[in-house]
């Protein structure tokens, strides 16, 4: 799991590994220094993302329901692989972020 | 062959169980493994938040995996609180995220990707089984 992190109205975060009951909660921390920024977009770069759970959604699905209650944010999620993507449609949350080969 | 093993419930253990289950599935194909690992993990991750509000307690996993036929059935106890998670009604997908409660989500899971998903109280112990044929 690993987070890079670029200032000014948008944010790169990388994913590598799981994310999952372990980890999610380093997201979360991470994910809540965006708050009140005027962020407007977030990128979630997930080539070397193996693994998600519901408590890595969970935390992905924050960034949108608090950072963005100010203003909007829209949340791109790249390159994630097949297994990944299953999770989000399973969750019927695939819809809610942009999805990115 | 059912290998059983317990653990304490607890967050700092979940590692160890997740090791337990990443040990049983090693020799399926990937999106078994994939699939036995996020419902492994939606349930103990359940059992620990949940199933012990007084004090602490042990959670049990038992796999049995039929080389033979692919099937792989894993139970899981704990002698907490009565809980049925099957019982949670399911979240409701169409609604937009904002008025969405996401509890919920991991059994819905949990479901989604098992063959069967079966619950039993017996003797003060929950038991939560799951199916998957890989």
């Amino acid at each position: 799991m690993e987070f890079v992190r670029s200032a000014g109205e948008k944010a790169v975060i990388t994913l590598k590994g799981k994310l999952d009951y372990a980890t999610a909660g380093n997201l979360m921390d991470e994910l809540r220094t965006l708050e009140g920024t005027g962020i407007k977009r977030i990128d979630f770069e997930c080539a070397d993302l193996e693994y998600i759970s519901s408590a890595g959604i969970r935390a992905m699905v924050y960034s949108k329901q608090k950072i963005s209650r100010n203003a909007p944010v829209d949340v791109y999620v790249h390159q994630a692989c097949k297994m990944v993507q299953d999770v989000f449609t399973a969750t019927g949350l695939k819809d809610y972020f942009t999805f990115v080969e | 062959m059912i290998q059983r093993k317990e653990f304490y419930a607890t967050f700092e253990a979940i590692a160890e169980m997740m090791d337990f289950v990443d040990g049983m599935t090693k020799d399926l194909p990937e999106k078994a493994i994939y699939d036995l690992r996020l419902a492994s993990e939606e349930i103990v991750v359940n059992i620990v938040n949940y199933a012990y509000p007084t004090g602490d307690g042990r959670l049990a996993i038992a796999w049995n995996h039929d080389p033979e036929s692919g099937t792989v059935i894993a139970e899981f106890e704990d002698s907490g609180v009565p809980f049925n998670p099957l019982g949670y009604p399911a979240p409701t997908l169409g609604v937009p995220i904002e008025n969405r409660n996401i509890g919920g989500l991991g059994i819905m899971m949990v479901r989604k990707r098992m063959h069967d998903v079966r619950y039993r109280r017996a003797a003060g112990t929950n038991v939560l089984t799951i199916e998957y044929r890989s």
